[in-house]
């Protein structure tokens, strides 16, 4: 006759369910969605694109202070889908971790490596029962030295990825099924088609039309591997060509 | 190793005698992509299924078979984070080995010191086991040789073993075709022979031998 659950703790800690699930890990990935917030990546030729929404919840607020895109360093930028305090804490980390790197080793810190390190953390989370997994996926973007332009996923559970396009948050099952078809033969797109596919991505899954003021573009480019948030004029530029297109 | 904040281990017998944490570990593992391994004459080869979650996802950026040394290598079936603290770990304990006595770490050594740490985590506080079960292909003095690690920490030394779902099918798993073909992009395959170097072969190698197969 032996106990069937792990006391019942099995949902409020990271050990084992009878299924072999991690609870907490899956509670987390709830939680990303229930910012109720809807993010993309795409990896072109020669640049990264990510995009967000921007919801400022109250007119009061000062908008230039709502944001989930964070410069780690001067060439590696984190786009945090979740809870806005736990992305921020892990983005205070990640900047330690990346200028550290710098120091130790003399070379600034791949995208590859910082994703792993943001993944193995996120790992320990759902390991040990004292700290409970972070609510944010975070997307990490920059131009590898060797390997070009990379867009790498970190979610709760600890899993990492490189992907070719991919998405986060409330929409992220739609978005995927979206990207899947137009990056299905492999599409090498340029800076310009990029940031296209991203907004357009975004647009047609949420199923409206945005103002440059309702979203977030952060962008590295081969010939200037500096990461950059796009300013609201730059924004509404890429809004009018994607609209005279259509 | 343990938690300060929780002194007392999570993982407790039931009134049965069984540690039910572990036998969770184990039904997680069970519901992880298949792997497997032979060992031969004269060398061990492992293989894994590589079934990413999307085409969207660049396959070049993820290996399952991973190098602990260069002359053993190991695959997983279960979770992929956990995983990736133990290759960290063996690694650092096969240089500490090296360090210490100046020759390449025996197998047997490097699999008891991987599976003590296993054990670890089913015991000390605050912890939970991890969902993973090892491969570890190696060959050294004693010849090749192919052990499986379990979320335990209990290892057996094996002639031929295989993981995750469809265990039973295994045997028939690199003669199945699914969803198309299987193809130098979709498996992983690491081989360890009499240069007891471990090596994963490039997708255009598994191609050759799968058309050699066929």
């Amino acid at each position: 006759m032996s106990r069937g659950s792990g006391g019942g703790y099995d949902r409020h800690i990271t050990i084992f369910s009878p299924e072999g699930r991690l609870f907490q890990v899956e509670y987390a990935f709830k939680a990303v969605k229930a910012a109720g917030i809807t993010s993309i990546g795409v990896r072109g030729k020669d640049s990264v694109c990510v995009v967000t929404q921007k919801k400022v919840p109250d007119k009061l607020l000062d908008q230039t202070s709502v944001t989930h895109l964070f410069p780690i360093t001067k060439f590696l930028g984190l786009l945090a889908t979740g809870m806005t305090a736990d992305a921020r804490t892990l983005v205070q980390q990640a900047r330690n971790e990346a200028a550290d790197f710098r120091f130790k080793y003399g070379y600034e810190m791949p995208v590859d490596v910082l994703s792993k390190w943001i993944a193995d953390k996120s790992q320990v989370y759902t390991q040990h029962a004292y700290m409970r997994p972070l609510g944010v996926v975070a997307m990490v973007l920059g131009i590898d030295e060797e390997k070009g332009p990379q867009l790498y996923k970190c979610d709760p559970a600890g899993h990492f990825y490189g992907h070719k396009a991919t998405s986060a948050g409330s929409k992220e099952q739609e978005a995927i099924n979206f990207l899947e078809k137009k990056m299905k033969n492999d599409p090498a797109f340029t800076y310009e088609e990029t940031v296209q596919a991203a907004i357009s991505a975004l647009q047609s899954v949420l199923q409206e039309d945005f103002k440059a003021t309702e979203i977030e573009v952060g962008v590295v480019k081969a010939d200037n591997p500096v990461f950059r948030v796009l300013s609201t004029e730059e924004i509404d530029e890429h809004l009018t060509a994607i609209s005279e297109r259509d | 190793m343990g938690d300060s904040q929780y002194s007392f281990s999570l993982t407790t017998f039931s009134p049965s005698g069984k540690l039910v944490q572990i036998e969770h570990a184990l039904t997680a593992v069970g519901s992880g992509q298949t792997s497997l391994g032979i060992k031969a004459a004269n060398g061990v080869v492992i293989a894994t299924e590589k079934k990413l979650p999307s085409i969207l996802v660049d396959e070049t950026s993820v290996q399952k078979i991973q190098c602990l040394t260069p002359n053993i290598g190991v695959v997983y079936s279960g979770m992929g984070p956990d995983f990736r603290v133990l290759v960290r770990k063996s690694r650092k304990q096969a240089e500490q080995y090296h360090r210490l006595y100046k020759e390449p770490i025996p197998v047997t050594q490097l699999v008891r010191e991987t599976a003590a740490v296993m054990q670890e985590f089913t015991q000390s506080g605050g912890v939970r086991p991890f969902g993973v079960s090892l491969l570890v292909a190696g060959y050294d003095d004693n010849g090749p040789q192919l052990y499986q690690v379990d979320p335990s920490g209990s290892y057996f030394s094996w002639k031929a073993s295989a993981m995750g779902k469809n265990v039973s099918n295994a045997k028939t798993f690199l003669e199945k075709r699914f969803e198309g073909q299987i193809s130098g992009k979709n498996i992983e395959i690491g081989i360890i022979g009499t240069d007891k170097k471990f090596r994963v072969l490039t997708p255009a190698e598994i191609d050759d031998y799968l058309a050699e197969v066929e």
